[in-house]
């Protein structure tokens, strides 16, 4: 075929059938011990407004009390739905290595799917903060060229495990470059 | 004396040395202008005017040194061996920068009024790695400058021939020094073009200054004077001189935009090369960039209904960043017929784009949009039910027709103009109700792709698409799953299946 003939001619077609399907892959939950190291997260917060509460009640006058009940209330109910929502983070999130990209899932009230394929990642790094090592897990981070919203991190992963997703995903990245 | 290989290290043209001197001056003077300022109004005794005096020339004194060491320790040469650049640079502690020519992004060209009376040029080397994004050598001859662009370059493109060889980015070698040749085609925006351009933008910028610098003023006297008495003069004044005043602004909020639209673009010139596409422009801060096709991630061209009546088009060109700062590494190209944006496009994609398909956002989008703007009139409505006597209720069912008319109207068209196109090898996003935009993004630059579905979209299958490039991402909410499925997946396999360099 002359590619010039053709050249205002055209008639590609998505033919996709073949292709391998990100959607339907089985993806790798992340560890229930990430799940703990949120609710403490989330507990310190609720602790600083309790307290603050607790002030208000023994300093202050008592006709501000109605006001500090309110509060409470709302403070439970948004506290409440934080818990609620750490645990369906962590059960819906999870990622997964296919040959040529990582996928990782996130989110309950907001599901964020994010393909990088290996040939565009930059580099990878495993974290570990303080609560990490005491939780024994550790956090993926996938850094590419297309800014923060394409960088990936995946937080609660064993940390065996991390690393030799890092080795693996080095490992590919340098069979492109 | 300039040897143009650059094999040896080298200072900076000698002029430079007045233009290092003059901005370690304007810092001083910049940090110090508030004890000049004292002093000026200020009576002081001649011994502490002695004094002060003296410091000022023990300061200037300094400041020359100080520029005649870093003129002297400024040395910068190419090391073909290792293949990078290095810039020697810093007075009490040695700075050694070292490029390595792949990771040569850009080599452009920059001017300030003070380089432009000393005839020197500004040569700002931009790399992809994070720190250290660009490295400027500051005062260069025109030659220098040339021969240093020129070679840094050639050599950062033959670094990238290396890296893929299975592209037919050929005779890049033969094209190295094409900067003296005769361009292919070049394209130059005329003074009484930006005049056009300045009057057709949007001078509500311009306007919401003026707005902001009279309230400011206004707030001030306030506290001065008598505050009712003020309150009524003022009423008073602005009622006889509402129109007046309304037109005024207008106008020089016309003439700011203007103003600024020349200073910022003047003498816009393109000129294409060979292998590269150079930009030249600016009054106040003259610059000439090199862009090659190669190292676009993603184009947005722009116009208004007006602009596009006068064939006045931008071009918005982004090249990668490594920082979220996406704004400053884009190139704005202002003021150009559609012929040359034509011109542009074949330069950088080489064939004519024309997408096969279209993807069309859900309805749910447009009623979305809609039910939104509804919010703030519930609010205001609500506020009015509870101090009924403001307003009566014929004016408030006007004004609400009003609103609700506009708002519907003007999403409709918005809804009308969003669509995402699909070519073989392109995206491209068409959206904006008075500015339309179009946004070129080819499929191998992508970097990653996003999709995300707030839990209330499931039930009807809808999701937010995000595609991330280096230059920026594109998204494209509210499209069903089914229906883009199939493209996801394939532009996914498209990023895999190519080993083509990116940047």
């Amino acid at each position: 075929m002359d590619p010039l003939a053709t050249d205002n001619f055209s008639n590609f077609q998505l033919n996709v059938d073949a292709l391998p399907k990100f959607e339907e892959v089985k993806l790798q939950p992340i560890s229930r011990k990430y799940l703990i190291k949120l609710q403490v997260g989330t507990t310190i917060s609720l602790l600083f407004f309790v307290v603050g509460i607790v002030f208000g009640f023994y300093f202050l006058p008592v006709e501000f009390h109605n006001y500090l009940v309110w509060a409470a209330i709302v403070l439970v109910l948004l506290f409440g739905w934080s818990f609620f929502n750490n645990v369906m983070y962590v059960k819906r999130s999870g990622y997964a290595l296919r040959e040529q990209d990582i996928i990782f899932k996130r989110g309950f009230l907001f599901e964020r799917i994010t393909v990088v394929p290996f040939n565009r990642i930059q580099h990878v790094s495993v974290e570990r903060s303080f609560m990490d090592k005491m939780l024994n897990i550790a956090t993926i981070k996938v850094f590419t060229a297309g800014g923060s919203g394409s960088d990936v991190s995946i937080p609660g992963v064993k940390p065996q495990t991390a690393t030799s997703v890092k080795e693996e995903i080095s490992k590919r990245i340098y069979n492109h470059a | 004396m300039p040897d143009h290989n650059f094999s040896e290290p080298q200072r900076q043209s000698s002029v430079g040395l007045i233009l290092i001197f003059a901005t370690s001056l304007y810092h001083i003077l910049r940090n110090l202008w508030v004890v000049v300022f004292y002093f000026a109004i200020g009576e002081f005794s001649q011994k502490t005017l002695f004094i002060a005096g003296a410091a000022v020339i023990l300061l200037l004194l300094f400041s020359l040194g100080y520029s005649i060491l870093y003129y002297l320790k400024f040395k910068f040469h190419i090391d073909e061996k290792n293949e990078e650049f290095v810039l020697q640079k810093g007075v009490i502690s040695t700075d050694v920068i070292n490029i390595p020519f792949q990771k040569i992004q850009q080599v452009n060209f920059r001017r300030n009024i003070l380089q432009r009376v000393i005839g020197v040029y500004s040569v700002v080397v931009e790399t992809a790695g994070s720190q250290d994004k660009e490295v400027e050598i500051k005062a260069l001859s025109k030659e220098s400058a040339n021969a240093l662009a020129n070679r840094l370059m050639a050599h950062a493109e033959e670094e990238r021939a290396e890296a893929q060889e299975d592209e037919s980015t050929s005779p890049v070698t033969e094209a190295k020094l094409a900067t003296g040749a005769s361009p292919d085609w070049e394209h130059k925006v005329s003074l009484a073009t930006l005049f056009k351009l300045g009057l057709t933008s949007n001078y509500l910028r311009g306007v919401g200054i003026i707005v902001a610098f009279y309230f400011t003023l206004r707030e001030q006297f306030m506290f001065n004077e008598e505050l009712s008495a003020q309150l009524q003069e003022q009423e008073v004044f602005f009622a006889q001189g509402k129109f007046m005043l309304i037109i005024l602004l207008l106008l020089v909020g016309m003439l700011l935009t203007v103003g600024e639209t020349v200073v910022k673009y003047y003498g816009l010139h393109l000129q294409k090369f060979r292998d590269n596409l150079q930009v030249e422009m600016g009054l106040r801060n003259n610059t000439r960039v090199n862009l090659r096709a190669s190292r676009i991630q993603l184009l947005q061209v722009l116009t208004n209904p007006i602009q596009k009546k006068m064939d006045l088009y931008k071009l918005k060109i982004s090249l990668a960043s490594s920082e979220d700062d996406l704004e400053k590494n884009q190139i704005k190209v202002v003021g150009l017929p559609p012929a040359v944006v034509t011109q542009v496009k074949e330069y950088f994609y080489k064939k004519q784009v024309q997408e096969d398909f279209i993807i069309l956002p859900s309805k749910y989008l447009l009623l979305r949009r809609i039910s939104r703007a509804m919010i703030p009139l519930i609010i205001v409505s609500l506020l009015l039910f509870f101090y009924a006597q403001l307003v009566t209720i014929s004016w408030f069912l006007a004004i609400t027709g009003v609103y609700v008319v506009l708002v519907i109207l003007y999403n409709y068209l918005y809804y009308k103009r969003f669509r995402l196109g699909v070519s073989e090898e392109f995206l491209i996003r068409y959206s904006g109700v008075w500015i339309e935009k179009e946004e070129y993004l080819e499929m191998f630059r992508l970097q990653a792709i996003s999709v995300t579905q707030p839990i209330w979209y499931k039930k009807r299958r809808l999701i937010n698409l995000t595609f991330h490039s280096a230059g920026g991402d594109i998204s494209f909410p509210m499209v069903k799953k089914e229906q883009v499925q199939p493209l996801l997946n394939y532009l996914v396999y498209r990023i895999e299946s190519t080993e083509r360099a990116w940047m």
